[in-house]
């Protein structure tokens, strides 16, 4: 009997090997992780999930549209209904389920790369692209904090039976101290930009994580501090951004993009970089190195696929546009080089350059598309013949009377087929979080501090006008707190950080009391609650030129710089619990452990 | 072995030449006279009328009634014995010319060997549950497709539906014993010993060359474990018999012609429809100036030339319809009677009937031809099979060709060993219009005409006739090949031990070449103006070629040991091994942008390097086992069997790879007790009983176990923005795919019981079986859905337990009245299922629901039909249960009325005062069929023969998907017929079908009216006169003086009639999804057909 059972386990043994077939057609992972460049493939698809012109210019989450600059939905109105489910938190596919696209396929994929790299014989060699996935598994779980709040904390691939499955939420502060452990991880392993391969161009870096890690610690350090947090946790989280937005400023890796032959339209040229003939001085990308991490595109191997020229960035409004400073550096309650509103073009003299090369102005050229490109950018005749709808009428094809330009390829391109690259971090908002950080971190910046940070950014395209500094401040009767976060806002307009500051900033619902109107964009306390407006039309150059307006109600509240605006969306019901998004109710269902949002 | 290589060497140039036999021994002289009986070898009686001939002269004579025969033969002749009923004898008389001769019935022919999992079995003392089946079920029946086609309600407890008809495409899929899992479970079928490896080889194999089928239903098919929860099928193809060298050929000749069909509304109907509908949509108001209105306006005035040419100039009163013609030349976009269609050039109103116009009628043919011959040493059988298939589709190429070579070969090298082989040689070669999907989608709308005036392509505006696409638009044609050889080698050790060695290889080629060709004249009704753009355009035309190699091999060896103790024990042991190994390789290269039509090659494409495409696919699997069988029986009256199997799968990981299977069975012979002697009327009884546990891999895929990476890269250009650039490039990029790895799960365990009872009574002239039985899936697979943080696509589980039961029946009698021969035979079949549990989710969905827990697989839920608004008071009445609702019941609200008069009324289950679901479905029915049931009838008069088959299904609940079965379902395309006149008006309230909606005006009346509800559904029961055979023999004292045995000549006819009940004018045996466009069974569309077939059976 015994030698059957010899026979038996010796045929079995050799059948057993006959049984043992791997895949043919496709990698597997009885084939794969086994060499460095199998972990950067694998890394490849990390630069997928990057944010790019859709995250801004449609109604996503981080867009503008869901801010209170002209945004007219249900998330900016405060309207949004819990889903059973959704794009982010569910896990969603692209490509015939080989993209993933939801935020925990995403993670899954990251932590995936990270348990073979555990495993991985010379871990050396492969530190970059763990590096890279920590980088990425923070960008993914920063998102799911700014939109969910605290959320479950999953740090290795899932099985069906792990227990994380049936997790609660871990609590936000680790799931902060999590991102931030994560990018303190990638940072020493990253390479310098300037250390970066030409054939790596494109890949994350020291300083992305760095900047990346400023953001961060920022938007947390300012949530909690704005939510009544723990002093001591909220100083550390700006100490982290200051230490990290400054580790970014010294390395001396970055500037602003700042050409002379470009001048005072150095920034909006900036935003539609190609290596094609993109702007006047026929500067091309190389040139940039404000853009610390780029979503990258090219018309001639990755066009954007998506009609950035002919969708702008969602709505301006009236609050938004009285944002520009004068050029004498006040705001135009203070300034009296501010020409009111009587004619269609008088609200942009003598105001930061941002604001004509940001916005339309009434009777501007203003090119885009296949059609109606920038012939010669030299605007001579040809030029202006050539200009979409010239001379730009605001009434023409618009709700608000404002139109914006960011982003608007001015050479000849087809529809979709922009090269721009997205910026996913530049250096101005890194400057721009150092100023912050440092402010809300001491309550006070210091004039060189402010040099260092603020002003140049707000002097790139306005070399005439004042800096902004302590004296000024408060010789103008102005806060610079006001001041730095005008400075961020005009800055980064339409570039997907307004509605996340407003949310960190806790003054879009029931804000802290600075003692500013409460309807101040900026300092207020109920920002997202405020009317959103639309162009002066009582008594206005539009009154005649824009007839069909008449019957649209007008705002009256005895403010000169708003009574008698178009009010475009009067509905507004934000409230607390849409600082956060609400949890899809299936997930509920699926883990009882996992308790709603407050207020949903 | 080289004297067997002689003799094959010596058949194989036998059959290149394929040389007809000619058999010329030199022969004995002289003469003697033979006399003797001739009985049936069951009953003892006598046969009367066989026919009794010498092989060696022309003499022949028949039996009387006492079975007696006297006949002259040639010194050294054997004589040769037919009889309609029984197998053909041959037989050596001895020197005293006196024999006795006992023909065997072809009925119980299978009583005596059923062919089992690796062995035979007798017939009575069989324990499991094995129906059989034998050659004469595929006779007569014209040119078959595939052999399941001629199983429809044969066997007990195997349900077989077909889906679809087009020639090479016909969809024949069965069932043994009702659903095992949800995941799928094909019966394996296993052909002299080798399992298919797909059944689609069945659409190549030649029914004629199939001897019998069992059926291993119970616990008998765990002797192949963890592929027999679907039950096993065993064919067993014809070898050569015993008796001198036979020459056989049948041919036939069938006319098909299309089946059931819905029908086609006409010009008017169309017209009327729209104006109707229309202005009902509008809430009774005539919409005069709605481009369907409008457009229905004039095709119901139409003028009497059936065209209107839009480059002159009409003029039309919308709401009076009156027509007049000016004359004037005119742009036809801007011509004031056309309705709004920008796109086209004309307007015509022609009542094409397009299921005329596509389907017709046509022939079919097939041939068979088979040389056997048998010696002692050795037998072979060679037998070659021609089968041209037409079609039913009159444009374009549509043809399946089926080709059949087998040689079976036997010899015996001694008396301890034998080797038996196998070739095989399969093609079928099927061709069908790449744009097949044209003819086969919803038919174009009434009034477009088959062609032009002057016979050219005739298009409207986008709309393209679909018989020029089908007729001008290129050909798929696909080439089958496939291969079989089969060995297998026996060595007696003793008389009671044998070792038995099988090897097959299977072969399987398929070369697919698809064209689609440039079509760009497309012209106006007049002839003189392109109707349409190019369509398929240059750009679009493509060529493609696809190439699938499937090589399978099995090898299995098993000790076979047989004997008898002291008369009474009788022990079989059966122990063996196997091993069995496919690999899936195919590539597909494409090319679009062709140069020139003429020349479909992949070197002609003329486009950029997007314009062609690669693509290729790999697999493999392979199962190792261990099986046994042991058999005891005391004294032929208990009987016992076990039977086992261990199976290893390379689907899964070496630590769970392995799993056993097993079955045991029981029979109890009551007929041999003693204490049964004395009761006369009952000539035979057994009871069974059986019960083991079967696997089913099938929601298993074959690398489950590893996890899969996807590795992408941009294949397509700039235009594609997935793929990030570093450095100067896009990258490729690796991820694991979005399947989760499953090392939890497991097979499928399928438990069997099973209760049956045999019996013979009245002489045994009557005999049956009934079988009851029990299957519990107790691990079926089933989805789960799972927190989101789990992050990726999560395979199905062991969750839910399915239990299925039934019972079947077969009952047969045969007698004859004095020459007169006749035979009944009934089965039925019924089985129920219930998902009793599925511990995640159990989420019901209007219309069919593959898993609900506590209902059936494959349930229907809807509405409860609660009649039809007749009055006001009940009209107000219901309308209040329209807030809220989720059913597309319109809202009555300050400008819109919501439901009407005429409109159907649903139940509110819950009452909670709103109609929604899932809160108020209801069960409707499942959508397997049950009851399924067929009557035989036969009977043999002086050389008639006569055969009837009546097949049906007592229970069916099907619901249409699809628009179909909704007047209007899609406005400007062609619709049944089914709802004319017989729509709800005031003046016909009776009327079946509620208010005529045309779906217009943002109206959901028909989503309403049409879901998913008691009221929708169709009865799928039906009975249908499957097959009819009317068939003479020559008698052979004619046909010998032309050296033939036997002729027979037959004329038989295939799906001559039914009862139906369904509505909506799609044959009953349609599927569930014939009428949705576009999916993946575009097929099912093909019309089913009629058949009739002449033919002839001839024996040299």
């Amino acid at each position: 009997m015994s030698a059957v059972t010899v026979l038996i386990a010796v045929t079995q043994y050799s059948c057993n090997k006959k049984l043992d077939l791997k895949p043919l057609d496709q990698l597997s992972d009885a084939s794969y992780w086994q060499t460095p460049n199998d972990f950067m493939l694998a890394a490849n698809q990390f630069y997928t999930y990057q944010r790019t012109f859709t995250d801004v210019q449609q109604d996503n989450p981080h867009s503008d549209g869901r801010s209170d600059f002209g945004g007219i939905n249900a998330f900016s109105r405060g309207v949004n209904t819990v889903p059973t489910t959704d794009g982010i938190w569910n896990n969603n596919y692209s490509n015939n389920g080989s993209l993933p696209t939801g935020a925990w396929s995403r993670i899954r994929v990251i932590n995936y790369l990270l348990a073979k790299a555990a495993a991985y014989s010379s871990p050396a060699d492969i530190k970059k692209y763990v590096a890279e996935a920590k980088f990425f598994r923070a960008y993914i779980y920063f998102d799911l904090l700014q939109l969910y709040g605290a959320v479950p904390l999953v740090t290795k691939p899932l099985g069906t039976s792990s227990a994380e499955l049936l997790a609660p939420r871990a609590s936000r502060d680790s799931i902060a101290d999590f991102i931030i452990a994560d990018l303190n991880a990638a940072i020493p392993d990253l390479p310098l930009e300037s250390a970066n391969a030409a054939t790596d161009k494109g890949r994350v870096t020291k300083g992305s994580a760095q900047a990346f890690l400023s953001r961060v610690a920022l938007y947390e350090g300012t949530w909690q501090k704005f939510r009544s947090g723990s002093t001591a946790r909220y100083n550390a989280l700006l100490d982290l951004a200051i230490a990290s937005s400054n580790a970014v400023i010294t390395s001396n890796e970055y500037a602003l993009f700042a050409p002379a032959a470009l001048g005072d339209s150095a920034q909006k040229y900036m935003f539609i970089l190609e290596n094609q003939k993109s702007n006047p001085a026929g500067i091309q990308k190389s040139a940039n190195k404000e853009y610390i991490q780029a979503n990258r595109y090219d018309q001639a191997i990755r066009q954007i696929r998506f009609n950035v020229s002919h969708t702008g960035f969602p709505g301006f409004s009236r609050r938004g546009a009285n944002l520009y400073l004068c050029n004498d550096g006040l705001p135009i309650e203070k300034s009296p080089l501010f020409q009111g509103y009587a004619s269609m073009v008088a609200e942009f003299a003598n105001r930061d350059n941002r604001m004509r090369y940001t916005m339309k102005k009434a009777g501007g050229y203003y090119w885009s598309g296949n059609n109606n490109w920038h012939i010669n950018w030299d605007w001579s005749a040809p030029d202006l013949a050539n200009a979409d709808a010239s001379p730009w009428k605001p009434y023409a094809n618009s709700t608000s009377g404002y139109g914006g330009q960011k982003f608007v390829s001015e050479r000849q391109v087809p529809d979709n087929e922009e090269g721009e690259d997205y910026p996913v971090i530049r250096y101005a908002e890194i400057l721009l979080n150092y100023a912050e950080a440092v402010f809300e971190r001491n309550g006070a910046i210091t004039d060189a501090d402010l040099d260092k940070s603020l002003n140049p950014v707000r002097n790139r395209v306005n070399k005439t006008m004042p800096k902004l500094s302590n004296a000024f401040v408060s010789t103008n009767g102005l806060d610079m707190r006001r001041e730095i976060r005008r400075e961020r806002t005009i800055e980064l307009v339409g570039e997907g950080f307004r509605t996340d500051d407003l949310k960190r900033w806790h003054n879009a619902f029931g804000g802290p009391d600075f003692g500013a109107d409460s309807e101040d964009p900026l300092i207020g306390s109920n920002v997202m609650l405020q009317t959103v407006l639309g162009i002066k039309w009582m008594g206005t150059e539009f009154q005649t030129a824009w007839p069909s307006q008449s019957a649209t109600p007008k705002y009256s509240s005895g403010n000169p710089f708003l009574d008698g605006t178009l009010v475009l969306d009067a509905a507004r019901s934000f409230s607390e619990k849409n600082y956060l998004l609400p949890i899809p109710t299936t997930q509920l269902q699926l883990n009882p452990n996992l308790t709603q949002n407050p207020g949903w | 072995m080289s004297n067997f290589q002689r003799k094959l060497v010596a058949i194989c140039s036998f059959l290149l030449f394929c040389v007809a036999i000619i058999s010329n021994k030199s022969l004995a002289q002289g003469t003697r006279t033979v006399s003797g009986t001739i009985v049936n070898s069951q009953t003892g009686e006598p046969v009367s009328g066989a026919t009794v001939s010498a092989n060696n002269s022309k003499r022949g004579t028949s039996t009387d009634e006492k079975g007696h025969f006297k006949l002259t033969v040639n010194q050294g002749g054997a004589l040769l014995i037919s009889s309609v009923g029984y197998d053909q004898q041959e037989i050596m008389p001895g020197a005293d010319g006196i024999v006795t001769i006992k023909l065997v019935s072809n009925n119980q022919q299978l009583s005596d060997v059923v062919v089992v999992g690796y062995g035979t079995r007798k017939k009575a003392t069989l324990t499991g549950a094995i129906a059989t089946i034998d050659s004469k079920i595929f006779q007569d029946r014209g040119p078959t497709a595939n052999p399941l086609a001629a199983l429809q309600g044969q066997v007990p407890g195997v349900v077989v539906t077909r889906s679809a008809a087009a020639p090479g495409r016909e969809g024949w899929n069965f069932q043994i014993r009702g659903a095992t899992s949800t995941n799928g479970s094909d019966p394996l079928v296993i052909v002299d010993g080798i399992p298919l490896v797909s059944l689609n080889a069945l659409n190549s194999i030649n029914p004629n060359d199939i001897d019998n089928m069992s059926f291993l239903k119970d616990a008998s098919a765990a002797i192949y474990g963890a592929r027999a929860a679907g039950g096993v099928v065993l064919i067993t193809t014809k070898k050569a018999k015993t008796g001198k060298p036979t020459v056989q050929y049948d041919g036939s000749v069938s006319f098909k012609k299309i089946g059931l069909q819905p029908h086609l509304i006409n010009v008017k109907q169309f017209g009327q429809g729209l104006v109707d509908g229309t202005t009902n949509d509008y809430y009774g108001v005539a919409p005069t100036s709605f481009i369907w209105y409008k457009f229905g306006q004039l095709q119901l005035n139409a003028p009497d030339s059936g065209y209107l040419d839009m480059n002159v100039t009409y003029n039309m009163d919308w709401a009076t319809g009156k027509l007049t013609y000016v004359g004037t030349p005119t742009t036809p976009s801007s011509n004031p009677a056309n309705p709004g269609f920008g796109d086209v050039k004309d307007f015509t109103f022609f009542n094409t009937n397009w299921v005329d116009a596509l389907w017709g009628s046509t022939t079919s043919t097939q041939h068979n031809i088979s040389l056997s011959s048998r010696t002692d040493k050795a037998g072979y059988r060679l037998s070659l099979g021609y089968m041209d298939d037409g079609s039913l589709l009159q444009w374009g190429d549509n043809s399946n060709k089926r080709y059949n070579m087998r040689l079976s070969n036997d010899y015996s090298f001694s008396d301890k060993f034998k080797l038996e082989t196998i070739i095989s040689l399969e093609k079928n070669d099927i061709v069908q219009p790449t744009q097949a999907g044209a003819v086969l989608g919803q038919y174009q709308q009434p009034g477009l005409p088959i062609a032009t005036k002057l016979g050219q392509p005739y298009g409207w505006g986008t709309q393209y006739s679909p018989n020029w696409l089908a007729a001008l638009g290129g050909d798929q044609n696909e080439y089958n090949t496939r291969i079989f050889a089969n060995m297998r080698a026996t060595y007696s050790f003793t008389k009671h031990l044998r070792l038995i060695g099988q090897g097959g290889y299977n072969w399987n080629i398929t070369d697919i070449k698809t064209q689609q060709k440039t079509i760009n004249n497309w012209y106006n009704y007049a002839g003189y103006q392109k109707g349409s753009p190019d369509n398929p355009s240059q750009q679009n035309s493509f060529y493609s070629r696809q190439l699938i190699k499937d090589p399978y091999y099995n090898l299995n060896a098993y000790l076979e040991y047989q004997n008898t103790f002291k008369g009474v024990h009788d022990l079989g042991i059966t122990v063996g091994t196997n091993y069995e190994r496919d690999e899936l390789n195919s590539y597909t290269a494409r090319t679009n942008y062709i140069a020139n039509d003429n020349v479909p090659s992949l070197n002609l494409g003329i486009g950029d390097a997007t314009t062609k495409s690669v693509t290729e696919s790999q697999s493999h699997y392979a199962i190792g086992s261990y099986f046994g069988r042991l058999n005891y029986a005391y004294n032929n009256k208990y009987l016992f069997e076990a039977n086992a199997r261990y199976d290893g799968s390379s689907k899964f990981a070496a630590a769970d790879r392995w799993k056993l299977f097993y079955g045991f069975s029981a029979g109890w012979r009551i007929m041999q007790e003693k204490f049964m002697k004395e009761v006369t009327f009952l000539d035979d009884l057994k009871l069974r009983a059986s019960f083991g546990t079967v696997g089913n891999q099938s929601g298993i895929n074959l690398y489950d176990y590893l996890q899969l990476l996807n590795v992408s890269s941009n294949t397509t250009g700039a235009t594609n923005n997935g793929f990030p650039i570093i450095g100067t490039g896009t990258v490729v990029y690796a991820a694991p795919t979005a399947n989760l790895v499953s090392l939890n799960r497991t097979w499928e365990k399928v438990q069997t019981k099973n209760l049956g009872l045999d019996f013979t009574v009245l002489k045994n002239h009557l005999s049956g079986s009934f079988d009851y039985f029990i299957k519990d899936n107790i691990n079926m697979l089933l989805g789960q859905q799972f927190p989101a943080v789990l992050g990726a696509t999560a395979p199905s589980l062991n969750l839910g337990h399915l239990r299925t039961h039934g019972w079947e029946a077969l009952l047969s009698w045969r007698d004859n009245i004095g020459k007169f021969n006749y035979h009944i035979s009934a089965t039925i079949t019924d089985n129920n299922n219930k998902l009793i549990s599925y511990s995640a989710n159990n989420v019901i969905g209007a219309g069919y629901n593959a898993a609900v827990q506590g209902y059936p697989v494959g349930s229907y839920f809807g509405l409860q039909y609660a009649g039809r608004i007749q009055d006001q008071k009940t009209r107000d009445a219901y309308r209040l249960l329209a807030p809220g609702n989720n059913i597309s019941m319109p809202l009555t609200t300050a400008t819109l009325p919501g439901v009407r008069m005429g409109d159907n009324m649903f139940v509110d289950q819950n009452k909670d005062g709103k109609l929604t679901t899932p809160a108020d479905l209801v069960y409707l029915g499942r959508d397997d069929p049950r009851y399924t049931y067929a009557a035989n009838l036969g009977a043999e008069w002086k050389g008639f023969d006569f055969s009837a088959t009546f097949q049906g299904v007592g229970k069916r609940t099907i619901f249409r998907e699809g628009n179909w079965r909704v007047p209007f379902g899609s406005i400007f395309q062609g619709q049944t017929d089914f709802w004319v006149g017989k729509t709800w008006t005031p003046n016909n309230t009776g009327a079946y079908y509620p208010v005529l909606s045309v779906g217009q005006n943002g109206t959901s009346y028909n989503n309403y009216n049409y879901q998913v509800s008691s009221w929708s559904v169709e009865n799928g029961a039906y009975i249908r006169l499957k097959n009819l055979v009317l068939g003479y023999t020559i008698p052979q004292q004619i046909m010998q003086k032309v050296k033939i045995q036997k002729l027979r000549i037959y004329f038989s006819g295939n799906d001559l009639w039914e009862v139906t009940h369904i509505r909506d004018g799609w044959d009953p045996e349609a599927t569930r999804s014939v009428g949705r466009a576009n999916n993946e069974s575009t097929f099912s569309r093909y019309p089913f057909y009629r058949y009739i077939t002449f033919g002839v059976n001839v024996t040299f």
